[in-house]
């Protein structure tokens, strides 16, 4: 075999192996959902900007210390300004106007605990996990502090306390994870006076969420968020305007860890490509060794 | 030529005017690192909930480890192909990558909020298979170890026969010179081995370092830097900015030092710039092409004025330059096409991991603080103070006998 044959081969040979990493690439699904996997379904189209679910939130997973007083969770001043995740607020309420009738539109948003989360895919110590019941739940004993998960999220939802020289946790929306676990409610579903959250198995709200579309479909724009965007989420919405005019961002009808994980899976197939890979750069060195065997160093 | 001459330790006055500005540099941003030890990256920083990441990951992590690909692409060269005329570029290009990949880990120390708990990733029960950061981490770490590896041999043939321990540790000369010995001969035998796999997790982490901002999706990465082949565009852009820096690091040694350019070695060496170079273009520009994104860099943004630096200043013009015999030849020419390749590659590093980013709703964008500044600067810095320091204790350099002098 001389040189020119052996490049042959090998460029072959790295040819087969990306085309059988492409034929791979369907493989990533993401994890198993349990059919009994549960959910909320948000209908915007009720809120009135209470912020009633941002204060029990804040109560239930002790966000600001001391805690806030109840009074400024009634402050409507704040729907001023678009206001964003922190580690302090794990919802919030934000306010956009009708462009046709002027009229306010209150929107509450937190975690969607995407069903094939990017921030779980892209955890490097896998502090981020989707649990059965639907929750995205972080084990602050994993985390390094990477930051990585923000950087995913389609959503910029986990907030990091960039503040806390020594201790920086990842914060966010839990789905009161341990009292789902127990059969609770998470707190904010609980604690709306209008019932604008639904909580219940993911696959009935979202036959709930349709046929309320049917029912009154001037009411709705023919959209159920996060039945199949960014490859499905827990938490679903509702609306009366379409959605990248009530702050939600553009994603793709698949998540987009589908996509890393197709590369990261394709490039260690079985450890294929690594191993095929040491064996070739083995054989071109010893291939291309001086024929005189003087190995001038 | 001087077929006598051999690497040997420099000799000579270490502390420089210029040496003096790198330590200066290194204590600036050593205050700035305690500054955010001691109240945390946000103070320190101008991360935020929007840009969470910023040049401590880009530059520090993703550009130094891209100029860290001297090490792997002169091994492939070197001692894969055998082109054993390129030997005398092999040591100070491995010490480049050394150091390099040392201040990647340097680096993730600085920017890790947990940065106690570093070598999670290393624990069994925490593996994460389909994170990208956990593939570059394990593979550099790796890669760290390797680069160690290769470089013990010239540690052997600076100390053995030479071992003198100062005092009473005199008595333990004998047993190191002996084991310095026996790490000599058996990593001679398997050497081949660790470089190979040297070779492998490079080409590994190096496209990982381009997955990373693959799940971002293209909703938060813009149109000119976001597409799935951003793995192959980062290998690709690291082995020509590897051969960049091995050109780069051969002739400042010389230059630095004050022995002859290794010309007979970097010119013809150098003429693997445009190709690659040119490859990567190609498939940059074939990319953006069938993804309908080639108009964006005309779309008067800073982003697209960022790109245009970034492609049309950083890496079209070092590959016009190197197409060139004349460059090749121009010790002066060739240094400035290869540096201005190698900041191409970190500024195209940089716009992927920072400038491109488009956060939902985001509020403000993300300029470094000056502190954030020093302390890239300050490793950039160490690199280079330790590189020399390295060239005055081991035989990197090769230079004439000493009778000559």
């Amino acid at each position: 075999m001389n040189r020119r044959e052996f490049l042959k081969t090998t460029g072959l040979v790295l040819a087969g192996g990306t085309l059988a990493g492409a034929q791979t690439a369907a493989a990533a699904h993401g994890p198993e959902l349990s059919p009994n996997t549960l959910g909320v379904l948000v209908d915007t189209t009720l809120c009135i900007g209470c912020r009633e679910c941002e204060l029990a939130c804040d109560r239930r997973n002790n966000l600001t210390k001391p805690p806030a007083p109840e009074e400024s969770f009634q402050d409507k001043g704040v729907f001023g300004s678009y206001r964003k995740y922190s580690p302090q607020s794990y919802t919030v309420v934000n306010k956009f106007d009708n462009p046709e009738t002027g009229e306010p539109v209150y929107v509450k948003n937190q975690c969607m605990h995407c069903n094939h989360a990017p921030c779980v895919s892209a955890c490097i110590v896998g502090a981020l996990s989707k649990k059965e019941n639907g929750a995205v739940h972080y084990d602050y004993g994993k985390c390094i502090g990477c930051r990585y998960c923000m950087m995913a999220c389609p959503f910029q939802v986990p907030a990091n306390e960039f503040d806390n020289a020594f201790t920086p946790s990842i914060r966010k929306c839990t789905f009161c994870f341990e009292f789902v676990e127990e059969g609770g409610v998470p707190a904010c579903a609980d604690a709306c006076p209008m019932g604008v959250m639904t909580f219940g198995k993911r696959e009935e709200l979202i036959e709930i969420a349709h046929e309320r579309i049917m029912r009154n479909p001037s009411r709705y724009v023919e959209h159920v968020f996060g039945e199949h965007d960014a490859g499905g989420t827990s938490w679903m919405y509702l609306a009366g305007l379409p959605f990248d005019q009530i702050g939600f961002p553009k994603v793709a009808g698949i998540s987009n860890a589908q996509t890393s994980e197709t590369i990261m899976h394709g490039m260690f197939k079985h450890w294929i490509p690594p191993i095929s890979l040491y064996a070739l750069v083995g054989a071109a060195m010893w291939l291309f060794k001086p024929k005189d065997g003087e190995d001038h160093e | 030529m001087s077929g006598h001459s051999e690497a040997r330790p420099i000799e000579g006055k270490f502390f420089t005017p210029g040496t003096l500005l790198l330590v200066a540099v290194m204590a600036v941003g050593a205050g700035f690192a305690a500054y955010r030890y001691a109240l945390g990256l946000g103070p320190a920083s101008n991360l935020s909930h929007d840009y969470p990441w910023g040049i401590w990951k880009a530059i520090n992590v993703a550009a130094i480890a891209a100029i860290g690909s001297s090490g792997f692409t002169l091994t492939a060269i070197v001692h894969v192909a055998h082109k054993h005329k390129y030997h005398v570029m092999m040591r100070p290009g491995l010490v480049l990558a050394l150091l390099s990949y040392t201040f990647v880990g340097v680096a993730l120390v600085v920017d890790l909020g947990k940065y106690y708990v570093i070598w999670h990733p290393m624990l069994p029960s925490m593996w994460q298979g389909n994170s990208a950061l956990f593939e570059v981490a394990m593979c550099v770490m790796s890669y760290l170890t390797v680069l160690y590896i290769e470089f013990a041999p010239i540690l052997f043939k600076r100390f053995i026969g030479k071992v003198n321990l100062p005092g009473p540790l005199k008595m333990f000369n004998g047993l190191l010179e002996f084991s310095f010995k026996v790490g000599d001969t058996v990593l001679g035998r398997l050497m081949s081995l660790f470089m190979i796999l040297g070779i492998v997790l490079c080409t590994l982490h190096q496209q990982t370092l381009g997955t990373i901002m693959v799940i971002p999706g293209p909703e938060k990465v813009h149109g000119l830097w976001w597409t799935p082949l951003l793995p192959v565009l980062f290998y690709l852009s690291a082995i020509a900015v590897g051969l960049a820096a091995a050109v780069a690091a051969s002739l400042w040694t010389s230059k630095a030092f004050g022995t002859k350019y290794e010309m007979q070695a970097v010119t013809p060496f150098s003429r693997a710039l445009p190709l690659f170079i040119g490859a990567y273009i190609a498939l940059r520009v074939v990319d953006l092409a069938l993804r309908g994104n080639l108009g964006l860099m005309f779309e008067g943004t800073y982003r697209a004025t960022a790109f245009q630096v970034e492609f049309f200043i950083g890496v079209c013009l070092p590959f016009v330059l190197t197409w060139f015999e004349a460059v090749r030849k121009s010790p002066r020419a060739l240094f400035f096409a290869s540096f201005l390749f190698i900041l191409g590659v970190s500024a195209n590093r940089v716009n992927t991991y920072i400038t491109s980013f488009m956060p939902p709703n985001a509020i403000g964008g993300y300029f470094p603080t000056f502190g954030e500044i020093m302390v890239c600067a300050a490793q950039c810095a160490a690199i280079l103070f330790l590189f020399r320091l390295i060239c005055f204790i081991f035989p990197i350099v090769d230079q004439p006998p000493a009778h000559a002098k």
